[in-house]
């Protein structure tokens, strides 16, 4: 009942003229941005930071929600037309989504995935407002060794367990950690790492670190390795119209989709990867079809962008009430949340209860939105899809600079931005994943302010994170989560030998 | 949880993985065109610059319109600005452009 109210109350935010407009703004940008070839939705989120200086942050949240699952729509369209995944989320999609394209059957793909992103959105955005405040009850026991021991297991999940490799996925996440140290330090004030500059005082900004990783580094290498190879899109012929069996196959696959997603996006797990997979998994099992798989199945598309949604709306569950993100679109979101001065978690519930269920509000809002964009209007967004690549880029690069340089008016946030292209560069040339990197610059000073904190309650006794119940399970849980499978695989090349 | 760790690991992306050899004018296209938007942003301004990158990056992916892409990315950079500084009040730069723009961030 007190959430129902908190709720309603949130729907009387958002639904004001001004919030609906920005809402509006937001799903339109995000699509628009996240449409475009090689953009995914951290990168949009990233470039489209500094649109939203000026607002109030109520209204800028609610725009960022709004790009947010704005990114996640367009991106779709680009995986099934394109066959380019923007990020490693939308990779399942792509496996049946663009056969079906190539098929002549890229209507109903495209609209499978729009309509099952809207009901597995729409769930999870429910979802969302039945668990968040059970999680602020328990969230609001942790003291700053749970929330320590809490962040360690978050960034075990994301660098280690999952992703290609384990020790790419630590240099990722330590080089992240190691740009979080720039600036002054919280507690004393002193600085570190800056080396004299002043721009660099103030810490590495999440833009310029993302944008400089995602946007710059991307342009370097498209440009350097595959700006020289030819490229096709498939065009949409027929009927957007899904046929009735095309329902058919499709709505089981989006329920159970949302159901494998939403918990995965609760735990830090890393992300959307893990249940789009599961999910195109599960659909080629239960499939009465899977002689189509491979060649082009609806439910493989249908599956993992409901997953992908219901996941990237799982992911709000710990940034809101913990203020943890667990992908890197999420730890953007949480700069964008610092920049205004909030830090999100239980108490967030209390003090801002306007700003965050209108946010929550929106999210049911910006689904309906979406949905209207995203199926009648699908021709618009493929125009921009045919954007030719060295325009496409060059428009990319002015946006990625503009919201570098509008952090200070210097260049040296344009150089840092470059030296940062550069690492991105190399990072994907050699397989090496961002999205660590990301998350451990936002969430490392975070996890260093609690460890000092848990340290100077415990008087200086380390033995704090051991001795305290919650905060015991979560070490050992990720000790586990380390340990367990390195053992698996000790044993498998044990039994290999033999 | 062996599954869950490691059972999707090996799967990449379908065809990624395509490249050519590495094209260093490319590359260095687009550097040059980032340093000359470094040094051109606080001084000839936002708009200037940025119709300067945008043709850098072009020619860096292929295109030899130069002249053609420098005025796309004056209009780009132009809607930019004025969407920015006007409607958003985004503080930037007009550099030269100042009596045709009026002073930035109002």
């Amino acid at each position: 009942m007190e959430t129902l109210n908190a709720l309603l109350h949130g729907f009387a935010v958002a639904l004001t003229p001004m919030n609906l407009m920005w809402g509006f703004i937001g799903v339109t940008v995000g699509t628009a941005v996240g449409v475009l070839p090689g953009v995914g939705p951290a990168l949009t989120v990233a470039m489209l930071l500094p649109l939203t200086v000026k607002l109030d942050p109520t209204g800028a949240l609610i725009m960022f929600a709004g790009i947010y699952y704005g990114a996640m729509f367009g991106g779709s369209t680009t995986t099934i037309l394109l066959n380019t995944p923007g990020e490693s989320a939308s990779i399942a999609t792509a496996l049946e989504g663009n056969k079906m394209a190539k098929r002549g059957r890229a209507g109903p793909a495209l609209a499978t995935a729009a309509i099952g992103s809207f009901v597995a959105g729409s769930i999870a955005t429910l979802l969302l407002t039945l668990l968040a405040p059970l999680v602020v009850e328990i969230a609001l026991k942790f003291g700053p060794a749970e929330y320590f021991a809490l962040m360690v297991f978050a960034f075990t999940t994301v660098a280690a367990v999952l992703g290609s490799s384990t020790s790419r996925g630590l240099a990722s996440l330590f080089l992240g950690l190691l740009f979080g140290l720039v600036g002054i330090d919280s507690q004393t004030g002193a600085p570190r790492f800056a080396f004299g500059v002043p721009e660099l005082l103030d810490g590495i900004d999440v833009v310029v670190l993302a944008v400089g990783l995602f946007a710059v580094g991307e342009a370097l290498y498209m440009a350097a390795y595959t700006s020289r190879l030819p490229e096709t899109m498939e065009k949409i012929s027929g009927s957007l119209m899904m046929s009735k069996q095309d329902w058919k196959r499709s709505w089981p696959a989006w329920l159970r989709a949302t159901g494998i997603g939403f918990p995965f996006g609760t735990i830090p797990a890393g992300g959307a990867e893990i249940p789009t997979f599961l999910s195109y998994a599960v659909e080629k099992k239960l499939s009465r079809y899977p002689e189509e798989f491979g060649k082009g199945a609806i439910e493989g598309v249908a599956g993992p962008e409901a997953a992908n949604n219901a996941s990237a709306t799982g992911v709000l569950v710990p940034l809101l009430t913990l203020g943890i993100p667990t992908s890197a679109t999420a730890a953007i979101l949480l700069g964008a949340f610092q920049n205004y001065g909030i830090q999100p978690g239980p108490l967030l519930f209390q003090s801002q209860a306007d700003l965050v269920w209108g946010l929550i509000a929106s999210l049911y809002v910006g689904n309906v939105l979406l949905l209207i964009l995203n199926l009648p209007l699908v021709g618009i967004w493929v125009k921009v899809l045919q954007i030719p690549r060295p325009m496409l880029y060059g428009g990319i690069l002015v946006f990625a600079t503009l919201g570098a340089y509008s952090l200070h008016q210097s260049w040296i946030d344009l150089l840092t931005l470059y030296v940062f292209g550069l690492l991105g560069f190399a990072m994907r040339r050699f397989d090496i994943p961002v999205a660590p990197a990301v998350i451990g610059l936002i969430l490392g000073p975070l996890a260093e302010t609690q460890f000092r904190r848990a340290l100077s309650i415990s008087q200086g006794d380390a033995m704090v994170f051991l001795t305290q119940p919650i905060s015991a399970t979560f070490l050992a849980v990720t000790a586990l989560l380390v340990i367990v499978p390195w053992l698996l695989r000790r044993r498998a090349t044990a039994q290999g030998r033999r | 949880m062996e599954a869950l760790a490691g059972g999707w690991r090996n799967r990449g992306a379908p065809e990624a993985g395509a490249e050519h050899a590495f094209n260093a004018p490319a590359f260095w296209w687009i550097s040059a065109g980032l340093f000359a938007h470094m040094a051109l942003i606080g001084w000839a301004g936002f708009v200037l610059a940025g119709a300067v990158l945008f043709a850098c990056v072009a020619r860096g992916f292929g295109s030899t319109r130069v002249l053609r892409d420098a005025a796309l990315g004056l209009a780009l950079s132009l809607a930019v600005f004025v969407f920015f500084v006007k409607l958003l009040n985004v503080n930037l730069p007009a550099g030269w452009l100042q009596p045709l723009l009026g002073s930035a961030g109002i």
